[in-house]
């Protein structure tokens, strides 16, 4: 028992896992950042699209939502694989860790749209009336008043995006991505190193944890109605 | 004291609205919100809007500042036809009408200074001149040492203060509330009325007003117009529509101001030719003219005063007596009319009605 304890702490099973995270870390958070690029206007624009909002049209919002909705019934793997040529012609190669970042983000990119569409519509409808009553304009009033008021819920989002990213990460890993995934496969799973795979879980359960706690404290931080 | 309405009110009206109509969606479900609607506000004045719930109030005022567009109908604001106007002249010509809203509508991830700035920055007004200006309204509003401060941190009425110096931002032609003193209790609907108030008459701001609370119509508003279903159906000088309601709407929702008297008070007494039972309302001139000693020297009457109660209205007295008028026929007849004449509000009570009333009460 004693000896299982201490192959968890070997200096090589450390280097290996340190060097995991750091792709994981790279991984999560580059596609976190692009996804929502792309996610946050999409989201803005699917809410202020609907009936009695900013701009009405009943036209992009449907085919936006529409567009919304495939990609996320997508399950992550199959969509990995079939985007496999357009991650070649972005990146050069559909292996290793920058490869993973294009799945990541083209998965991310409708949650995040979904995330931000439910945190928009939080804000209450009167605020936007007083935002144009004092004569701002609909990107005003979206740039000044319905993303900041929306500002703590948006990073809880981002938090809940973050996690499912580690988890997809996970299965990119599986492929060929590298990170925590990778490890826990290819010395885990496929060489039965217990040691491997009880440390690389750990440190995920950790890295999720951190990542939902960070997203609460800063929405904490940012959210003034109550205290 | 002698604030009468006339020297802070213009003829020139600053808000003209002519045949304004406005129908919410289509077919079966249609829903007519605002039918035909007229009317103009003077410069200066405070204007209210009465009416049940769903007669069309919240249409109406936003219909103004064109958050609701109107259907047909034009809507002039400081001359300005607001149903032409390009998106831009709009956004400009909305900085000249502040709104206050019943849940105050504040930005709660802005602090005080910050909502109050929120107009300004808007309006591109440079970072040291909104420093200046909203401290002025900090200080014009009440509420200093408060700039740091959250709106959660507020109570309901220092949020409606931060709500209307956010709206005078800009320095507004016209101020929209819309039952501005609904969610604020008692204490705290006088003193944000009081303030409105002041304000109006120290800027000059028009004040166009939404309320249910009758008191608050009667106590600020220089004139107020009744809706109904989508209509306008009375609308003139606070004091002659709640003396004199002509509309039955109007009747309707000032009821509780004129039939508040106590049915037990008036004494087992049958209308004949020769007692007539009625409710008189002084209101204006008439409440301060010695009218019931000038109608017992010129007629021959005898005015048997069995209940009176004075309010208040605008600051001016308004008061109501229950007279039992005994007298020849003739006699009685000449008394309603001379009190017609001097401008009283007669109410003939019905005595079946006062009787079943005065049973009732007894009862519980
Ligand atoms: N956005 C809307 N969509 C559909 N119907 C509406 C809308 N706004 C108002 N209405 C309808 O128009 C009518 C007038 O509504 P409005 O809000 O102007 O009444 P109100 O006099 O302000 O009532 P309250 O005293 O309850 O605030 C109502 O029948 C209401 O249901
Ligand atoms: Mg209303």
């Amino acid at each position: 028992m004693t000896e299982f304890i201490q192959s968890l702490f070997t200096p090589m099973l450390t280097q290996l896992l340190l060097q995991g995270l750091l792709e994981t870390l790279y991984m999560v958070g580059v596609s976190l950042v692009l996804a929502y690029v792309f996610g946050l206007p999409l989201g803005v624009i699917l809410v202020v699209t609907e009936p009695d909002h900013l701009w009405p049209n009943k036209v992009i919002n449907r085919i936006l939502s529409a567009v919304v909705n495939i990609g996320r019934s997508l399950p992550f793997i199959i969509l990995m694989v079939a985007i496999i040529p357009f991650t070649r012609a972005i990146v050069g190669t559909s292996i290793g860790t920058t490869a993973a970042i294009v799945p990541l983000t083209v998965a991310a990119v409708p949650f995040v749209a979904r995330m931000v569409q439910s945190s928009l519509k939080e804000v209450d409808h009167g605020v936007i009336d007083a935002a144009l009553a004092m004569g701002a304009s609909s990107w005003q009033t979206i740039m000044r008043a319905l993303l900041p008021e929306a500002l703590p819920s948006l990073f809880l989002g981002a938090a809940v995006t973050a996690v499912n990213l580690v988890g997809y990460s996970a299965m990119a890993g599986a492929i060929g991505g590298g990170g925590l995934g990778d490890l826990a496969i290819r010395f885990g799973y496929q060489r039965f190193q217990t040691n491997v795979m009880v440390m690389t879980v750990l440190v995920l359960i950790i890295l999720v944890q951190a990542m939902q706690l960070i997203g609460e404290w800063v929405a904490r931080r940012l959210d003034h109605r109550s205290r | 004291m002698n604030t009468n309405t006339a020297s802070t009110t213009s003829s020139r009206p600053i808000v003209r609205l002519t045949d304004v109509n406005k129908t919410f969606g289509t077919g079966k479900d249609s829903v007519s919100a605002l039918r035909n609607v007229s009317l103009s506000v003077p410069q200066g004045a405070i204007y209210g809007v009465i009416g049940l719930s769903g007669a069309g109030k919240s249409t109406l005022i936003r219909c103004i500042n064109m958050l609701e567009r109107p259907d047909s109908g034009s809507i002039a604001v400081a001359g300005r036809e607001m149903t032409r106007l390009s998106g831009h002249e709009l956004m400009v010509a909305r900085r000249r009408i502040g709104m206050i809203f019943q849940h105050f509508n504040l930005l709660n991830s802005r602090n005080v200074y910050g909502n109050i700035a929120f107009p300004l920055e808007i309006a591109g007004v440079p970072k040291a001149k909104i420093k200046a200006r909203v401290e002025e309204l900090i200080e014009l509003v009440g509420l200093n040492g408060r700039a740091k401060a959250y709106p959660a941190q507020l109570s309901g009425g220092q949020k409606q203060r931060v709500g209307i110096a956010r709206a005078l931002a800009n320095e507004p032609d016209v101020l929209l509330s819309d039952e501005a003193t609904s969610a604020l209790d008692p204490e705290t609907t006088i003193q944000v009325l009081q303030l409105i108030r002041d304000i109006n008459r120290r800027t000059g701001v028009t004040v166009v007003m939404i309320t249910h609370e009758m008191n608050v119509i009667r106590e600020i508003c220089d004139q107020v117009a009744v809706m109904n279903d989508g209509s306008v159906v009375e609308a003139g000088a606070t004091a002659d529509v709640f003396s004199r309601p002509q509309s039955s709407a109007a009747r309707r929702l000032l009821r509780s101001q004129f039939e508040s008297t106590p049915a037990t008070v008036i004494p087992d007494l049958t209308n004949s030719d020769h007692h007539k039972l009625v409710k008189l309302s002084f209101a204006g001139a008439s409440a301060s003219a010695p009218i019931i000693a000038e109608l017992i020297r010129s007629i021959a009457v005898t005015p048997n005063i069995l209940y009176g109660r004075i309010d208040r209205m605008q600051g001016q007295p308004w008061g109501t007596l229950v007279v039992d008028l005994a007298g020849e026929p003739e006699a009685v007849k000449e008394a309603l009319k001379y009190l017609e004449r001097r401008e009283v509000h007669v109410i003939e009570l019905d005595v079946t009605a006062i009787e079943q009333a005065k049973e009732s009460e007894q009862n519980d």
